[in-house]
């Protein structure tokens, strides 16, 4: 009787990371593909050539450093406001009556709307400066980390309050050590999210604002290369956009991993 | 390649030859030497003049009822390059500067003829300015386009009077018309350099001026009519047929003002929301020239390759005009 | 047997509690409760489930206020909780998740006590030792067993040196034999700190066994049955300890509506024997 030796030797599969190269290779090669024999003009679709070469060039004469910095400056001044008035509000919601229908009410209203749609009125309010973006990336941030953090801390265990209690610990003590400790899962989630929007909001409040002629971030950048017929700059653009939204978002499944991975609190994604 | 991705393969080759077969090329319709449509994209504005009659009058719809008319109004000449690059529009009426944008990047379009010059005034509401010296960091100035013809002489202007033709670049936003005229009446913008009848309407609020185009580049760069090349050589009797309507209605512009400004004034789009006695005192205006002869295009086609906004200048004028027009112009 | 002052630490007089439950009229959960706890004493509390041994123990540790009548802890009445009165719940997840063991007793000394850092942990060290779970130190509470999870609890009470130590079913998620380690193991430590221990459980061996005193509780509205002296039944297989059982069991199955405390007794008793 012969045994076959099949069932031993395990197949060799491909490593996952070589899986995603091989399909964003194929991807591109497809883009190729259609670029040069689709028959479609390079002046609507950019071949990923010519956007390698436009990635390039603005990034040595530093166009695209410069949009990427002020982007992303609109981004974090926003956020950080955002993400305290958030804060803020769910502490207030958490802590009294009054607060909680007020933050149900407010989140209502307003997450619904998406920050571009309120653009105009910043622009009405602000002017044309950073504020009018910086504000809407604000208001974009407010809802789901208010929500998230209002959830984590409802969702806190009676045990871990009593232990809060049980050791004295004064209002602000148990904030500060408890609480957010232990609504953190809820609250990174919300970070997350919040951080997701803002990123897309940012750009497409850029792009909506058109500042014309100075550097007024990576919307501006992908507004001026159209204005200029200059698509392989405009897929470049989108490129960096998606590329710095892939890190924003590795940031924090990287922060996740050191807090509530580590502890316990969560299934790692 | 494992069996299991054949179809996936497969699926991908259909996708890109499905999708490469959706093609430029203009159809015919039935009577020959006529295209199955046509489509007009222009801006509004005094300029939309000529347009809006022809549309009114219904001329290009009699000569040709096979072909189907169509009309678009856009917000600058970006967009009406757009237009036309995906194959949504045929005929275009824009600036020199986004004209040239386009043929430095290897569209196929031509001027068929030119239409109107006018001044713009840079119009401002703030005492404090002047001059272009004037003008500090916030001080934002709307134009419809970072390209657009005002944007360009906005520059050339920049050079002449600041020494760097990017001086004013970071003050520039990119705003149309009647929402920058919105915004130079709330204080956001510090001056606007579009048309008319904005900039007459900024006037009579309080505004002053601080340049007119006119005086840098000098009485030229009227507004062209464009088509592409490929159109013309497919359908020249058609295109010779609409050169000559342009011809004959902008005659009528010049022969009855009051008409021409009741159409503006009816056809709000176009217009851009003035009044017919408004649109009369511009059309009335001896600033407002119509030739058909373009001008300009080599002094600015010279300039915006001298600060870096195309790679090319024409070899001559010949270069970008069609048989209509060709042989003539600067 | 460890010594036994005559002093009360906590006096319960015409105690009554409601149980709330969201809804503003509550039910009368406890009825009328008067006792004393001595101090250095381990006083366990025992009844069928859901008799209000739990609200009962959380009212000592100043979770709730009584309706009506006094909680009086060394000598005045109590308000709130606090870290005199150290609490050791029966729920896995009372360590913080977000700080290791060792850290979770440093901080808990650090905000009762004040104590600077290096203090605190030499304490909290001494008090991993004594517990036996001073391995787990450097890691977190997901890593650890249920076990080891409840020592380090047990840890964390302990270090905050408090007048008395409440334990609300704290063994009861164990298996037996982790179980029955972690009671001699109380007993120990009793021995060698001589905290006032009080104590709610639902297994009559573990209150014979562990308890000076037990009180037998009714079903709600509880009312206290009998508070049995079990000082002398300390050794399982002594006569005194299946008598006091017994004893302990009747009471029970007669006014407890709670089969599953009958039959566990009644499988104690035979493994005794």
């Amino acid at each position: 009787m012969r045994i076959s030796l099949a069932a031993e030797k395990k197949a060799w599969t491909l490593p996952e990371w070589l899986r995603y190269v091989l399909i964003g290779a194929s991807f591109i090669a497809a883009w190729q593909l259609y670029v040069s024999f689709g028959g479609v003009s390079q002046l609507l679709v950019a071949s990923p050539a010519s956007t390698l070469q436009a990635l390039f060039t603005d990034t040595t004469n530093g166009q695209l450093p410069g949009a990427i910095l002020v982007s992303l400056q609109n981004l974090a001044i926003g956020m950080l406001i955002g993400i305290s008035i958030g804060l803020l509000l769910a502490s207030f919601s958490t802590f009294s009556r009054f607060g909680r229908y007020l933050l149900t009410a407010l989140t209502a209203v307003f997450s619904p709307l998406p920050g571009i749609a309120i653009l105009p009125l910043t622009i009405l309010w602000f002017g044309l400066s950073s504020s009018a973006i910086i504000f809407v990336v604000v208001f974009g941030a407010i809802w789901p980390i208010s929500a998230s953090t209002d959830t984590g801390f409802r969702t806190i265990g009676t045990t871990t309050r009593m232990v809060a209690l049980n050791l004295g610990l004064s209002r602000w003590q148990t904030v500060r050590d408890v609480f957010l400790p232990a609504a953190l899962p809820h609250i990174l989630s919300g970070l997350r999210l919040a951080w997701a929007f803002g990123w897309r909001t940012v750009v497409g409040a850029e792009i909506v604002f058109g500042v014309a002629g100075s550097n007024g971030g990576l919307g501006w950048y992908i507004n001026n290369a159209r204005y200029f017929l200059n698509p392989p700059a405009i897929f470049a653009g989108l490129v960096v956009i998606s590329l710095l939204g892939v890190l924003l978002d590795t940031f924090f499944q990287f922060i996740e991993q050191k807090t509530v991975v580590k502890w316990g609190m969560k299934q790692a994604q | 390649m494992s069996k299991r991705y054949w179809p996936l393969a497969f699926l991908l080759s259909l996708l890109v030859l499905f999708v490469s077969a959706c093609g430029n090329a203009t159809s015919a319709s039935s009577t020959p030497g006529t295209p199955a449509s046509f489509t007009i994209v222009y801006q509004p504005g005094i300029g939309a003049a000529t347009f809006v009659i022809l549309k009114n009058q219904k001329t290009l719809d009699k000569q040709f009822p096979n072909t189907k008319i169509q009309w678009r109004i856009v917000n600058s000449g970006s967009a009406v390059r757009e237009a036309i690059l995906s194959n949504q529009g045929q005929l275009g009426s824009l600036g020199l500067p986004p004209f040239l944008v386009g043929w430095d990047k290897g569209m196929d379009w031509k001027v068929l003829l030119a239409s109107s010059l006018s001044d713009s005034w840079l119009v401002s509401k703030n005492p404090r300015l002047k001059t272009l010296k004037d003008f500090g960091p916030n001080d934002k100035i709307g134009v419809v386009a970072p390209d657009a013809q005002q944007a360009i002489v906005l520059r050339k202007a920049a050079q002449d009077q600041l020494g760097d033709a990017h001086a004013l670049d970071h003050n520039l936003v990119a705003i149309g018309s009647a929402d920058g005229e919105q915004a130079l009446q709330s204080g956001q913008l510090a001056a606007q350099l579009s048309g008319s009848p904005f900039q007459e309407r900024e006037i009579a609020a309080g505004g002053h001026v601080i340049l007119h185009t006119r005086d840098i580049f000098g009485p030229v760069g009227a507004g062209l009519i464009v088509l592409p090349q490929s159109f013309y050589n497919q359908y020249p009797a058609f295109s010779k047929t609409v050169y000559q309507d342009l011809l004959d209605v902008t005659s009528y512009v010049k022969g009855h003002h009051a008409e021409a400004a009741q159409y503006l004034e009816q056809d709000k789009a176009s217009g851009g929301g003035g009044k017919a006695a408004q649109f009369k005192t511009l059309l009335d205006n001896p600033n407002l020239v119509y030739d058909k002869t373009p001008s300009g295009l080599i002094a600015y086609a010279t300039f915006m390759k001298s600060i870096g906004l195309i790679s090319k200048a024409p070899g001559s004028v010949n270069d970008l005009e069609l048989p209509t027009v060709v042989g003539t112009g600067s | 047997m460890g010594r036994q002052d005559i002093e009360p630490i906590v006096e319960l007089s015409h105690v009554y509690l409601d149980y709330h439950n969201g809804r503003s009229q509550g039910t009368t959960i406890v009825e009328d409760v008067n006792f004393t706890i001595q101090r250095g004493e381990k006083f366990v509390i025992i009844g069928p489930s859901g008799c209000g041994k739990t609200t009962l123990i959380k009212a000592i540790g100043g979770f709730l206020q009584p309706r009506q009548g006094q909680i009086v802890v060394n000598g005045a009445p109590i308000k709130s909780p606090g870290p005199d009165r150290a609490f050791v719940f029966q729920d896995f997840e009372q360590l913080f998740a977000w700080r290791t063991v060792l850290d979770n007793i440093v901080y808990a000394l650090q905000v009762t006590k004040q104590l600077a850092r290096r203090a605190a942990i030499d304490k909290a060290q001494f008090y991993l030792k004594l517990v036996d779970v001073a391995e787990a130190a450097e890691k977190y509470p997901h890593m650890l067993s249920g076990g080891m999870k409840q020592r380090a609890a047990l840890a964390r009470a302990l270090a905050l040196e408090p007048d008395i130590l409440l334990m609300d079913e704290p063994f009861g998620a164990l298996d037996a034999i982790t179980r029955n380690q972690l009671q001699l193991e109380l007993n120990d430590i009793w021995q060698s700190t001589g905290v006032t221990i009080v104590l709610v459980t639902h297994s009559i061996q573990e209150a014979v066994f562990l308890g000076h005193h037990v009180m037998v509780m009714s079903s709600s509205p509880a009312q206290i049955l009998e508070i049995v002296d079990t000082s002398q039944a300390q050794d399982l297989a002594s006569p005194a300890f299946v008598d006091i059982s017994a004893h302990l069991q009747s009471l029970l199955i007669r006014r407890g509506r709670n089969q599953e405390t009958a039959q566990e007794s009644a499988a104690q008793l035979s493994a005794v024997e």
